[in-house]
């Protein structure tokens, strides 16, 4: 392998793993404030995707403007979600919210396929097919856009968790619930708020997938939700920075091992990396080991 | 037997019987896994799947009789059982849960991958073996097994292992060991579910054996009543009756199906008979009942009771 | 001079930064009433962990009956004849009160997962010679009446009970007890106090941590202060309680509160 070639596979790989990043921040707040991993975060991705898809073929409205809708749509039904599924088990037994995301993801997912059929729908080429090449790589706009537009939102993220009133609020949430609902915090309205920036960024996730693959399918959270949770768990569950780390991480290690014949089996690549991690250092890459209490 | 029962039911209403003790067969070794020792497992349905291909292969390549491919099928699955079991015990709670996720995975890939299996396309052409009869037998023994198991040394050392670990430990259990154990009796239980399977639909595809399929057993034993053997047979047989009885809008039926296992949790999240201990509750109602038919004031004697 | 039964020699056990225990030697011998007395967060429960095996030793030794333990599982030291309650109760919740006994039995037994389907007659002997034992286990702390009820339906004193009589059914050569008489009123401390010598009576050697001074002293054959991880001294109840450094201990950590 060359160097070129390397070079650009991990370009492709940072792509990829940009967009596995965006849904893997979703998946890690949320467990790093509830300890719960949201089953149905994936096929928000989904709608993201589907809602951008029906922006622009049906309202004929610009893509940006259409990333916007979508980012706003998910956010709405993430929140609806945590609000009828998730937020009466609070209290309950540990097993009972996971079940109930199943469920969640069950349904949305036939939801889409009832409506739209499961085959994939064509994404329209919505930027100019145009291929830029640096040096030995050669970039397409759209991959420029996909990394842009994901590391602008990761920004965004972080100057809200770090900076701002309600991110403050989510870190101690995050921390210690209870300490943090007796400080006065309005945990209800933490909690939708994690959800909601999570939702809006996996929705991002789902449009720009969909401009880069140009197709969509209502199954398509399924895959792409796994393996941005094995991301979340390898960066280290409940870290931000390892979500990102995660994703990108999974994303080249995905693209790699195609490039080396291992095509047929490249859904397994995230998770054989998910064991590995577990199996050395189960917190993740950036994540603080548990001292257990006797 | 099987022509006898033919007769007077109706073929669809046997193949559902069937199913139903196939299914419960694999659940209860669910409940073994996270009900009784406690350990999230979401990869259980990738066990079935090897105890399946392991059970159909045999017949097909080796032409060994029906129930030796079953039992080779539970063996396959147990040996894989301690091997995904082994490194993964050290881990607790959601880690587990999710280290046996990636497994189930990784194995389902494989099966997609493997010649031998079909590929992607499937195996086809298996025998049809499977009776109602055999299924509902071997439901029976699997329940009985459970009872025995869970009414003993071993069976309290799993439980305690449940309740906490660490105090467990400080009983004189090796945590690690027992884990390990229950993991692989589990998956055993899984794979004769898998052998008989192969032989009741007679083709199968590795995408039948995902995560899907691990999380529908689990709801069959988390719905029930985590931890209750009388739970697992309940929700083993509502839940598989249910996608047949909303059989008539086939296109939503997935879809309530996920609804009404949201509400289910909802309302009744330790499951339908979670916490509920059914033998001393039936003897209560029994006696309940009877009390009702003697007098109410004093025995014979003239003394009030 | 016999070797001591328990004995612990430059025992160090750090966490990261923080040094738990540092260099702690001590010597029980057998049938002694042994306290470990200090200030919250002087080490005490750390000592019980290391001793049962809970967490590794950073540095020392550990020797039960002159052999060497130190970092063993939990489970093998518990088979040697360390038994243990917990200062934040770990009972098995939701089972019966003679389940979590039985369960303390663990080492009597030997049946496995044959021995649980199968039920050979070694097997049926075994489990009665286990209800026999959790039957006077119980019958000695008092609770063989309750034995049907859920652990945690128990009293909070009763449930200390309980946890006493897990320990004590395997027929321990020393009981270790982290605070037994923690949140119990004094009419339960005197009953506790009871039992605890009868249990010793029994020849069971008894080391236990606990906070009330007045348990302490009224119990103990021998007591040791630690304080910071470090042991300030040993003796009797009466030469302990009159050592300066001790009260200082006290005082020191009530003023800087």
């Amino acid at each position: 392998m060359t160097t070129d070639i390397v070079l650009q596979q991990l370009l492709n790989g940072l792509t990829l793993g940009s967009t596995y990043a965006l849904i893997a921040l979703g998946y890690t707040m949320v467990y790093g404030i509830i300890q719960l991993i949201n089953f149905a975060h994936g096929d928000v991705y989904m709608i993201g995707a589907f809602v951008g898809l029906t922006m622009v073929v049906v309202f004929g409205i610009n893509i940006w403007a259409a990333l916007f809708v979508a980012m706003i749509a998910c956010v709405l039904v993430a929140m609806t979600i945590e609000r009828v599924a998730y937020r009466p088990l609070r209290r309950s037994t540990r097993l009972a919210p996971l079940i109930s995301s199943i469920g969640v993801s069950i349904f949305l997912q036939t939801l889409m396929t009832s409506m739209k059929g499961p085959q994939p729908v064509g994404f329209p080429q919505v930027v100019s097919n145009t291929i830029y090449t640096i040096g030995p790589v050669k970039i397409a706009l759209v991959q420029i856009i996909i990394l842009l537009v994901a590391a602008a939102l990761m920004i965004a993220l972080q100057l809200i968790v770090k900076r701002s009133k309600i991110g403050k609020a989510m870190r101690a949430t995050s921390e210690d619930y209870d300490t943090a609902s007796l400080m006065g915090v309005n945990v209800n309205r933490v909690i939708s708020f994690t959800f909601a920036i999570g939702a809006a960024l996996a929705a991002a996730g789902g449009v720009l997938i969909g401009m880069y693959f140009n197709s969509v399918f209502p199954l398509m959270g399924v895959m792409a939700g796994l393996k941005a949770f094995c991301a979340a768990v390898v960066g280290g569950i409940g870290s931000i920075p390892g979500a990102v780390i995660g994703g990108l991480f999974i994303g080249v290690a995905e693209v790699f091992g195609v490039a080396m014949g291992l095509g047929s089996y490249k859904d397994a690549i995230a998770f054989a990396l998910l064991i590995l991690v577990l199996l050395i250092k189960p917190t993740g890459i950036l994540g603080q080991p548990i001292q257990r209490k006797v | 037997m099987e022509e006898l029962l033919r007769q007077y039911m109706n073929l669809y209403y046997i193949q559902v019987l069937t199913l139903i003790c196939i299914m419960m067969i694999a659940a209860l070794g669910l409940h073994l896994i996270t009900g009784v020792t406690g350990q999230l497992s979401f990869g259980h349905a990738a066990f079935v799947g090897i105890g399946a291909y392991a059970a159909a292969l045999s017949n097909i390549h080796w032409g060994l009789p029906f129930l030796i491919c079953v039992l080779l099928g539970g063996l396959a699955a147990a040996l894989a059982g301690v091997l995904v079991g082994f490194p993964s015990m050290r881990l607790t709670g959601d880690y587990l849960g999710i280290a046996t996720l990636g497994f189930a995975e990784i194995v389902r890939v494989i099966l997609m991958n493997m010649d031998i299996t079909g590929g992607a396309r499937g195996l086809a052409g298996i025998p049809r073996e499977t009776t109602l009869v055999l299924a509902f037998v071997l439901a029976a023994v699997a329940i009985w097994t459970m009872y025995r198991i869970q009414d003993s040394r071993f069976g309290r050392a799993l439980v305690a292992i449940r309740e906490d670990d660490i105090a467990a430990e400080c009983n004189g259990i090796n945590g690690l060991w027992y884990k390990v154990s229950a993991f692989a009796i589990g998956s055993f239980f899984a794979g004769v579910a898998g052998g008989l399977y192969a032989h009741f639909l007679q083709y199968l595809n590795p995408s039948g054996f995902g995560f899907a399929k691990s999380f529908e057993i689990l709801t069959f034993v988390v719905l029930g009543g985590l931890g209750s053997i009388p739970g697992t047979v309940l929700g083993t047989t509502i839940l598989t009756l249910l996608p047949e009885v909303l059989r008539f809008s086939a296109e939503y039926r997935m879809m309530m199906y996920g609804l009404l296992m949201v509400i289910m949790m909802i309302f009744r999240p330790r499951g339908l008979l979670g916490g509920v201990d059914l033998l001393p509750l039936l003897k209560r109602m029994l006696y309940s009942l009877r009390k009702k038919q003697t007098p109410l004031n004093g025995d014979g004697n003239g003394r009030s009771v | 001079m016999s070797t001591p039964l328990l004995e612990l020699s430059g025992l160090t056990i750090r966490f990261g930064g923080l040094t738990a225990v540092d260099r702690l030697d001590m010597k029980i011998p057998v049938s002694n009433i042994r306290a470990l007395i200090g200030p919250n967060g002087a080490g005490k429960s750390t000592v019980f962990n290391a001793i049962t095996g809970i967490y590794r030793p950073t540095e020392g030794r550990i020797t039960f009956q002159g052999q060497d333990i130190t970092g063993k599982h939990p489970y093998r030291i518990s088979a040697l004849g360390i038994a243990r309650t917990f200062q934040n109760i770990r009972l098995y919740k939701t089972l019966s009160v003679l389940d979590n006994v039985r369960i303390g039995a663990h080492g009597i037994g030997r049946g496995g997962l044959f021995g649980a389907i199968v039920r050979p007659p070694g097997i049926k002997a075994e489990e009665r010679r286990i209800n026999e034992a959790s039957g006077d286990a119980l019958e000695l702390v008092g609770l063989l009446r309750k034995k049907d009820e859920r652990a945690d339906s128990l009293s909070y004193g009763e449930q200390r009970r309980l946890e006493i009589a897990r320990a004590l059914v395997s027929a321990p050569q020393i009981l270790l007890l982290d605070e037994p008489a923690a949140g119990m009123n004094p009419q339960e401390k005197e009953r506790l106090m009871l039992m605890i010598q009868q249990i010793a009576a029994r020849g069971v050697t008894i080391f236990l941590v606990e906070h009330d001074m007045k348990f302490v002293m009224a119990l103990a054959q021998q007591v040791t202060v630690l304080d910071h991880g470090r042991k300030i001294c040993t003796g009797t109840p009466d030469e302990v309680q009159s050592n300066l450094s001790v009260i200082e201990a006290y005082l020191g950590k009530e003023e800087a509160v």
